[in-house]
């Protein structure tokens, strides 16, 4: 694979796979370092990266390696009211009902069973397609398509606990 | 397909992500507030990623690759010189190795050669002694 190709075919995955890596890391320089360990592993495989039917699959599978490692080297966090603050939301968003608002969808979410929790962020946050889903999680297309569905309906309910809308949508 | 059709989907988990994004798209166009609103803004401002993101990556692998590339010529470089230094060092040795082996073979065949010269010239009477060398001023005698 030359240069070009890397840069056309892997380097797009790094928009994807930065939050992700910043959900482990909660910083943004060593999430840099970090993603940029990654593609490096990747640009010293790119000769297999070449002969791989299916690349998707295998950045995705060497990117959660990666991000596996980094968890057994990075203790999780304790999920509090003060998590917000590593995700730079609260400097990047100066209106304070916004912020509760934001705060409230983070915090439904860090409150879902582990599966929900990751497959709402891999798909709404990341933006995996359900296949690469698939390959993060083990599960089937229709699984996961299943686990999304009740998550994000939680979402809302959540939210519209919390304030009432005018609009009152029914999912 | 408008958009409580897109919503019920998106709801039931059978958008796919050009739908997601249309979706996305047009209820932040909307003025009054939503809970899709709130959470197509968090999913938006969670999915933020720096500027040039892929482009400072790029360049951080391939500047990577010419750093290596630098250190290996660098290395390949100094076992050159090594390799060489080796080379004539081993050469000179060889060389050394075959004068010292040349002067021994020359220095044998002529202690043959006096041997020989010396029992064609020792007289019958002086058996018991064994002559070296004879000329006008020295003799060499063994007994």
């Amino acid at each position: 694979m030359t240069a070009e190709e890397f840069k056309n075919k892997v380097i797009p995955f790094s928009v994807k796979l930065y939050p992700m890596l910043f959900r482990i890391l909660k910083n943004e320089e060593e999430t840099r370092d970090a993603l940029q360990d990654l593609m490096l592993k990747l640009w010293n495989k790119r000769n297999e990266l070449q002969q791989c039917t299916n690349l998707s699959a295998y950045v995705i599978t060497i990117a959660r390696n990666h991000s596996f490692d980094l968890l057994k080297k990075h203790r999780p966090i304790a999920v509090d009211q003060s998590d917000l603050k590593f995700l730079s939301l609260e400097t990047s968003e100066p209106d304070a009902e916004k912020r509760e608002k934001l705060e409230l969808v983070h915090r439904t979410i860090e409150n879902m069973p582990e599966k929900y929790r990751e497959i709402i962020r891999y798909r709404d946050i990341d933006g995996f397609s359900f296949d690469e889903i698939k390959e993060m999680t083990g599960l089937e297309v229709p699984n996961i398509r299943v686990i999304l569905s009740r998550a994000r309906i939680k979402v809302k309910e959540e939210i519209e606990k919390v304030y009432s809308y005018e609009s009152g949508r029914i999912a | 397909m408008n958009q409580e059709e897109l919503l019920k989907k998106y709801y039931n988990g059978e958008t796919e992500t050009d739908e997601e994004k249309l979706l996305r798209e047009s209820i932040a166009e909307e003025n009054e507030d939503s809970a899709e609103k709130e959470m197509f803004s968090y999913f938006g401002a969670m999915a933020k990623v720096p500027e040039n993101l892929e482009n400072d990556l790029f360049e951080a692998v391939t500047e990577t690759q010419i750093k290596r590339k630098t250190l290996r010529m660098q290395i390949y470089r100094i076992v050159s010189v090594a390799a060489v230094f080796a080379v004539v060092v081993s050469v000179f040795l060889g060389i050394r190795s075959a004068e010292n082996k040349k002067t021994e073979r020359e220095f044998a065949m002529m202690e043959k050669a006096l041997f020989q010269v010396s029992e064609s010239i020792q007289p019958q009477e002086q058996e018991e002694m064994i002559v070296l060398w004879v000329d006008d001023e020295v003799e060499i005698i063994i007994n």
